[in-house]
């Protein structure tokens, strides 16, 4: 059988050679000029489809990729990543803005910018957009996050004028961060709940860097460069989404050249050195949004109406000294590598917050059994697992499967706690079935992963009172009312919010709600025949109008015949 | 192969009018029970559209309401058995797509995956098996029969992945994954696109041949033997007749049945024949699809593909029926 | 044609004799081999002896955890094999009886259950499994071999169906009746002894079958659940590490090949057996 394959695998090179000797033929006549001017093609390897890549629908990652390249925001986020204030912003569809009063912002639009179907960006199409997206019954997952805005209007073709229902530190993010316009002249006429299924969604217009040319669902994602863009005409003409959803084949397909860069190379650590022994491949560590952690159910799982508390976890000494029982650091770092970070809080690497948090707690076993023990846990039985009132210290922690670092993890923590008497089950169970378990309450243990978007106010949707046991909000039901005062005053304090953010995160160390895990930088791995080839945290290909390729080391693909 | 076809040629209309009734029968069968085990399996269709981004409860009834995910179950079946009926076969939770064009995007790249693995694997395994009936016991048949069952042995995604970290990562001679490369432009000339789809190509189908070459070398081999005993070859190559033409000729029209018989059983796997080589080398088959649809609780997309692989495989035993009939001269007697 | 002696003769030749042997040895393997080698599911040291190459402390390296990759082979042999016999078994008991009450009762009875068995068998296995595995919190091991019984029954109870209605008219049969055995008797004395042959074969087969789909669903990640070893999940934990510890996938890889092949080997003397004494 072995034998079989040679002269089949040669005959196809063959064919291959055939391949490369046609297709120069079908190319213009190569030469110092094209050597010089490279149209150039980056193909970026993601893990799933782009469903909705336009604002106000987009949800996931690859969503948000597409939508980035085809629709600017009103203004970019500095380096910072501060989202207060009205200074950390770099303009992009508005050319400038200013403050009228505590609670008016007038954003000036760029003459230039151009719908990819020619026609000028006015404001009407900033008011249609932001009516749209904080309309509760229409605007999808931003719309409680808009709900200060109190009005938006044009003055003339381009102004638009926002007031605010108060004065609150996250004015001008909220305008220009989550939703970026859309084309009034186009999606006007579609009523917002029909959007998601029209036409305008699977060929979407924009005014980007970059336009919309074709999708093979499963496939790919093709766009193409905007000559003449106003923020410059992008260096590399063609970019190709290809979606592969096993992260195997994605990184083969880097490995093998085929592909340009990849989103978020999977752990383990292993799979960042056979990038780095690539050759022609570099890592790119870029900061995001990304946060692991175990969360503790304060509810219990076998009380259906999840009124009574939870028999075990609902005691804050079990709580601390399950977080104190682990080596966070060593498995994080067993999975991310040089990447790994353990948050102490609900903060990725995104949130300018962070740095505001104390300092993650040492593992300690010893001080685990005394808390333990003082929470009247004891191995009566001589099991090997501590119990009280008959009742063993058993958990059950819920694991999605499609997910290789929480399962490692998970798997790390059921050995680190066996010691201590703290059995735990992991479950690894399939997305769909990991989600239902996790809105519905049913676990004791849940390994959840966000990934956050840059302001810290999304700490009200997972750890508020109010969002209590909402699904897909704070589902583990921890409630300080203490924390969410502190909140909110960081949230509407006139002056510098990072004292109250810090006894916020302080307040929450102490509840112990969850086991903060990771929130790491992600590798991405890029050619290293691009130059400029620079990646933003708060949109990682963001810049990829700033790269070109590197004529000398230009492939075929980047010389397309037409 | 639990042989209807002896039906006498005046009956074949009726035969053929029951088979066909059998069939959609069989089809709405199997449509139901994957409902019902899609019912009571638990998880959230609308789980994977979030992925770490919650959905908030306004969009979520939204997309309940849209999917009507909203209806008990019941409803929901009858409304899609209606749809059904009309042609429609809905529209996909995870992207949005109509499930027809998902289908229909899908069915070539199976097709041509299952197309090649089975001409691979019979054109292969038919003389392979005829040389090993030829010589029983030799070393050539020994050395065949283990070779073949080894590989019969190893778990096709194993072969897979170990073939992809050999030939595509670490000497680069075929690409590792997909069917085509998507930078190739449309317009180029077809030859070069063939060649291309072509180089895709030969890993996964390399992979599933080596795989289940061995039922058809057994299959073919076990028959070929009786064949070769049978009075009338035995007469054949008795009058002094080319060796050539007793063994191709007589002997291997007599054994082509059961042969046959497996082609038939074989044609749906054209369709589903290969979820876990799909995956590891990402050929945007069925199988995929399906496999993600089942884990993301897609149900539109489950019941279209269910649907047409059950179609497949009912089809498929009507063809080996028939084929049967037409290869076996004592059936057509 | 008595079932025992074509298939005595049968387990003497060479390859059966191979096979045979290979599962002896993977048997005692497993029964000794955890007593001797180092806990499988311990994780001695995840930051310097992950991924270890083979060598005297760990004879076929170690992990991504760093756990003994020999120790986990060994005891999820014990699993891989657990779950495949007691499935087949599983399988074969019901496939028979299905089998043996259509084939002999006929009629309605052998209409309806032959149409439920196409329906089932229209939709692949793969998918019904997916679909029952995902009703499972934790997937327990019994539910696990139910599961891969429940959905493994059908061809053979086409195989026993067929067999069945050829025996019925058989003399022998036809006697037994007509000597007043009651229904009962006739289908568990007469019918069923003489079906079994084919019956055997398939199950023979199937146990291969059996182990390559538990490897394939724990590639998918539905399987024998962590931190238990099996092989399918140690190949569905090795993929991410297949080129950095090349060992963690050839190993149970290898061994899988080996065991479905010991098996294959028996199955394909045994079948040559009821083919030479047909």
């Amino acid at each position: 059988m072995s034998r079989a394959r040679v002269p089949l695998a040669s005959s196809f090179l063959a064919l291959a050679r055939v391949a490369a000797i046609l297709l120069p033929g079908v190319l213009p006549a190569g030469g110092l000029a094209a050597q010089q001017d490279v149209p150039g093609a980056v193909v970026i390897v993601i893990g799933r489809d782009p469903v909705t890549p336009v604002p106000t629908l987009t949800r996931s990652s690859a969503d948000l990729d597409v939508a980035n390249q085809l629709f600017l925001r009103l203004a970019r986020l500095a380096p910072g990543l501060r989202t207060w204030g009205d200074s950390g912003f770099v303009p992009e569809l508005a050319r400038r803005w200013s403050r009228r009063d505590s609670v008016t912002l007038a954003f000036d639009l760029d003459a230039r910018a151009r719908w990819h179907d020619g026609r000028p960006v006015v404001a009407n199409d900033v008011v249609l957009t932001l009516d749209r997206a904080r309309n509760p019954a229409t605007g999808g997952r931003h719309a409680a996050q808009l709900s200060e805005i109190a009005s938006v209007k044009a003055e003339g073709s381009r102004r638009v004028v926002v007031t605010f229902r108060r004065s609150y530190a996250e004015q001008l993010y909220d305008v220009v961060f989550p939703v970026p316009p859309l084309p009034a002249h186009l999606v006007g006429a579609i009523p917002a709940e029909s959007l998601e299924a029209s036409p305008f969604v699977r060929q979407p217009v924009g005014n980007g860097p970059y336009r919309w040319v074709r999708s093979v669902p499963g496939q790919l994602v093709e766009l193409e460069a905007v000559r003449g863009h106003f923020l410059g005409t992008p260096g590399v003409r063609r970019v190709v989404f290809r979606i592969v959803p096993d992260a195997d084949a994605r990184l083969n397909l880097l490995l093998s050249g085929d592909g340009d860069a990849q989103e978020a190379v999977s752990p383990p650590v292993a799979n960042l050195e056979r990038i780095r022994a690539a050759g022609h491949l570099r890592e790119v560590p870029v900061a995001s949004g990304l946060l692991g952690y175990v969360l503790f159910n304060f509810a219990d799982p076998a009380d259906s109406a999840r009124a009574r508390p939870h028999p075990i976890l609902g005691d804050p000494r079990v709580r601390r000294a399950l977080v104190r029982a682990l080596d966070r650091t060593r498995m994080v770092r067993s999975v991310f590598g040089p990447y790994a970070a353990v948050p102490e809080g609900p903060t990725s690497q995104l949130w300018w917050i962070r740095s505001l948090a104390p300092a993650p707690l040492a593992p300690d076993t010893a001080a685990a059994r005394q808390l333990l023990a003082d929470a009247g846990w004891r191995d009566t039985d001589g099991d090997g697992v501590l119990d009280r009132d008959g009742r063993p210290l058993r958990l059950r922690l819920n694991v999605p499967a499609p997910s290789p670092p929480r399962r490692l993890i998970a798997l790390q923590m059921q050995e680190q706690l066996r010691p201590l008497g703290v059995q735990l089950e992991v479950n690894v169970v399939e997305g769909g079935v990991f989600m239902q378990r996790r809105n519905a309450g049913d676990f004791d243990l849940d390994f959840g992963g966000a990934v956050q978007e840059p302001s810290p106010s999304g700490i009200v949707n997972s750890w508020s009172c109010a969002n209590a046991g909402k699904p897909d909000g704070n589902v583990g039901r921890y409630c300080d009312p203490g924390v969410d005062s502190l909140v909110s005053l960081a949230r509407f304090t006139g002056g510098d919010p990072a004292p109250y953010w810090r006894e916020a995160l302080a307040r929450i160390q102490r509840d112990a709600p969850a086991i903060f895990l990771y929130a790491p930088a992600t590798a991405f791995a890029v050619s290293t025949r691009y130059r400029n080839a620079t990646l933003r945290p708060d949109s990682p290909w963001g810049d990829l109008y700033r790269w070109s390729v590197d004529p000398a080391r230009a492939l075929p693909r980047d010389r397309p015949g037409r | 192969m639990l042989s209807r076809g002896t039906a006498p040629a005046a009956d074949v209309t009726r035969w053929a009018a029951g088979r066909l009734a059998q069939g959609v029968l069989t089809v709405a069968l199997a449509a139901v029970l994957a409902f019902v085990l899609m019912r009571l399996a638990p998880g959230d269709p609308l789980a994977a559209l979030g992925e770490d981004r919650p959905l908030t409860a306004e969009a979520r009834a939204q997309l309940e309401a849209r999917f009507g995910l909203d209806r008990p179950a019941a409803a929901q079946f009858a409304a899609w058995a209606t749809a059904l009926l009309r042609g429609d076969l809905g529209t996909s939770i995870a992207t949005g797509q109509p499930v027809a064009g998902l289908l229909l995007a899908r069915l070539p790249a199976s097709l041509l995956l299952g197309g090649t693995v089975l001409l691979l694997t019979f054109g292969l395994g038919i003389p392979l098996g005829v040389l090993q009936a030829r010589h029983p016991g030799s070393l050539v048949d020994r050395l065949l029969g283990g070779l073949s069952l080894t590989a019969w042995s190893v778990p096709a995604f194993w072969l897979g992945l170990v073939l992809a970290a050999l030939v595509a990562v670490r000497w680069r001679l075929l690409p590792a994954a997909g069917m085509a490369d998507p930078l190739l432009d449309p317009a180029a000339p077809w030859a070069v696109r063939a060649a291309d789809v072509g180089r895709h190509l030969v890993l996964p189908a390399v992979t599933l041949t080596v795989v289940s070459i061995a039922a058809v070398m057994r299959y073919q081999r076990a028959a070929m033997r009786s064949a070769l005993a049978l009075p009338s070859v035995l007469a054949a190559r008795a009058r002094g007749l080319p060796e050539r033409r007793v063994v191709w000729g007589h002997a291997w029209r007599n054994a082509l049945g059961p042969v046959i018989a497996l082609l038939g059983l074989w044609l749906p796997l054209l369709v589903t024949g290969a979820v876990f080589v799909e995956y590891v080398f990402d050929w945007p088959g069925l199988g995929q699809l399906a496999a993600a649809a089942v884990a993301a609780r897609d149900y539109p997309v489950v019941m279209g593909v269910t649907l047409v692989v059950a179609a497949t495989t009912v089809a498929g035993n009507v063809v080996a029926d028939l084929l049967h009939v037409a290869a076996d001269p004592r059936l057509r007697g | 044609m008595t079932a025992g002696s074509p298939f005595g003769r049968a387990l003497c030749t060479p390859g059966a004799r191979a096979g045979l042997a290979l599962l002896a040895l993977l048997v005692l393997a497993a029964l000794a081999g955890p007593a001797l080698l180092p806990d499988p599911t311990a994780q001695p040291d995840v930051l310097g002896g992950a991924g270890l190459p083979p060598g005297t402390t760990h004879p076929l390296g170690t992990d991504q955890l760093s756990r003994d990759v020999l120790a986990r082979l060994v005891s999820g042999a014990r699993i891989s094999l657990t779950v495949a016999l007691l499935s087949v078994a599983l399988a074969v008991t019901i496939g028979t009886l299905v089998g043996l009450l259509a084939g002999y009762a006929g009629g309605w009875v052998d209409a309806v259950l032959m149409r439920l068995v196409d329906a089932a068998l229209a939709i692949p296995r793969l998918f019904l499994l997916l679909l029952l595995l995902a009703a499972w919190d934790r997937i327990p091991l019994w539910a696990l071999v139910v599961t891969i019984g429940a959905t493994g029954w059908l061809a053979t109870s086409r195989v026993v169906r067929a067999e069945v209605r050829r025996l019925a008219t058989e003399p022998f049969v036809l006697g037994a009746e007509a000597l007043g055995a009651g229904p009962m008797r006739v289908a568990f004395r007469h019918l069923l002894p003489n079906a079994l042959g084919p019956v055997l074969v398939s199950a023979t087969l199937g146990v291969g079958n059996v182990i390559l789909l538990e490897a394939g669903l724990s590639f998918l990640g539905l399987g024998v659940q962590p931190p238990k070893p099996s092989w399918g999940g140690m190949i569905f934990d090795a993929r991410e590490t297949m080129h950095a510890a090349p060992w963690t996938m050839l190993a149970p890889g290898i061994a899988i090949a080996v065991t479905v092949l010991a098996v294959n080997l028996v199955g394909e003397a045994l079948r040559r057996a009821t083919e030479q004494g047909s």
